[in-house]
């Protein structure tokens, strides 16, 4: 069925169902690496670990109705190959649904939300890292620019809909700048006394440290790169590859 | 020049006009460090200020103890300004401890939502001297900053109709001060050592949208 004939058909009000799967993705940046190439400074990042939680995703549509809801939070390591497949709707009312939520948030209390452990490296000197954040993050109103807001599914349809994870955020230089870069740097020499990069080490690292160039805020009142590193760490949710939601604390 | 007319992009908005004041927010001015700060000069440079219908990034105060960004979009960058609602573009020198606010001048406007607000500086920025005490401590200052690009996302919500009233664009000092820890003032604090961590959180408080931002107030009738 091709876009114009589904258009007419979910407008026309026929009813009907289709089948709605719902995966995960860490893309090759998070099943591979992060090159050198990617980075300002020339640093590389591999993951061993990209724990995510999945949690709440929610068909809906602006005026009020809802359609089906995940069951459970998922947990998958997405730096493990994928996509990963999280659930499988059956029988979802064909229509429009124009508002699409999810959150990346603790299936329970006191867990994580997102464990993300590997290497950052340069000129064959390599850290770790291992940090865990228990954030609880809600996305709304998800929308992609080449395939519109939330969902459209058709009639007798097999539609997918894919929660794209992006690990190089955990690398940006500005929290709000349309010009930030992925860097290292910083991050690296945090890790300097034992070359483990905690996020107790970030966080003895004030912004005021750094050049004023770098690790811009916005609005933000972030104070040191552990804040900076656990406010991009609310940024990694993304909707059908580079599609955006508006994202929050909860 | 912005596209202001009723003609563009027919949107049925109506041409207004309403005046903009400027002055400092009234806070307590104490440092993330501790320093209480007691400004004795603080001048602005300021080149203009444009309104945009799209929704300033931090519109909310968080709840969660780490502060962070209650509200953002995905990728950094995305501060969507949206559609121009407003202007005004005549350059102000101003004293931001003066008594009372002072008059910048007339923005031309579109009736609509706004959102936001970018602020562009001048040539010399944001000029500040003062005070600085803690534990006994006294550090006397001064530094000015000029940031290269207007200061975008800063907070002004508010339904623009033809219903009189004034902009009141107001300076966080708070804000601007947060990061500026004045155990650390490196060669000299008058002026402030600019390659100091202190010149450093001044710098970073200048650029923080969080440090401006604007309120409507109706006229009185």
């Amino acid at each position: 069925m091709n876009r114009f004939t589904m258009a007419l058909f979910v407008l026309s009000g026929c009813g009907g169902s289709g089948t709605l799967t719902l995966t995960t993705w860490g893309e090759a940046y998070i099943e591979e690496a992060l090159p050198a190439s990617e980075f300002e400074d020339g640093y590389t990042v591999h993951f061993t670990r990209f724990n995510v939680t999945i949690a709440d995703f929610a068909l809906a549509t602006r005026t009020g109705e809802t359609g089906p809801r995940l069951r459970a939070p998922f947990t998958v390591d997405v730096a493990t190959k994928g996509p990963h497949t999280v659930e499988v709707f059956e029988e979802v009312e064909a229509r429009k649904w124009d508002a699409v939520s999810w959150a990346i948030a603790p299936a329970t209390a006191g867990a994580n939300a997102l464990e993300v452990a590997g290497t950052l490296s340069k000129d064959g000197v390599a850290r770790t890292f291992a940090w865990n954040f228990a954030l609880d993050t809600a996305y709304t109103d998800c929308s992609n620019d080449d395939l519109g807001e939330g969902v459209t599914l058709a009639a007798g349809a097999e539609e997918t809909v894919e929660l794209t994870i992006h690990g190089d955020h955990l690398f940006y230089d500005d929290l709000q700048s349309p010009d930030a870069k992925l860097r290292g740097q910083a991050i690296f020499e945090a890790g300097e006394s034992d070359g483990d990069i905690s996020l107790a080490d970030l966080s003895a690292v004030p912004l005021t440290s750094l050049p004023s160039t770098q690790y811009g805020t916005g609005g933000a009142s972030v104070d040191d790169l552990g804040q900076f590193v656990s406010a991009l760490a609310r940024t990694v949710g993304h909707f059908r590859g580079e599609g955006e939601c508006v994202t929050s604390a909860r | 020049m912005l596209c202001l007319g009723v003609s563009c992009g027919g949107t049925g908005a109506t041409r207004v006009t309403f005046p903009v004041d400027v002055a400092r927010a009234e806070e307590a001015l104490v440092t993330n460090s501790g320093w209480t700060v007691t400004l004795t000069s603080a001048r602005a440079h300021l080149e203009g200020v444009r309104f945009f219908s799209g929704e300033a990034l931090q519109v909310r105060r968080p709840r969660w103890l780490a502060a962070l960004a209650p509200i953002a979009w995905a990728h950094p960058g995305h501060y969507v300004e949206g559609e121009a609602r407003g202007e005004l573009l005549t350059p102000l020198e101003v004293d931001l401890l003066a008594e009372a606010p002072t008059p910048w001048g007339e923005a031309e406007g579109l009736t609509g939502h706004v959102g936001s607000q970018q602020l562009t500086y001048g040539a010399r920025g944001l000029e500040v001297a003062g005070v600085a005490e803690k534990d006994g401590a006294t550090v006397a200052f001064s530094a000015h900053f000029t940031p290269e690009k207007p200061i975008a996302g800063s907070a002004f919500t508010h339904e623009l109709t033809t219903a009189p009233g004034t902009a009141q664009l107001r300076v966080r000092f708070s804000r601007v001060f947060a990061r500026v820890d004045f155990a650390l003032v490196g060669s000299g604090a008058e002026p402030l050592d600019e390659s100091s961590p202190a010149f450093n959180g001044y710098v970073r408080g200048v650029d923080d949208s969080g440090a401006y931002f604007t309120n409507w107030k109706e006229a009185e009738r």
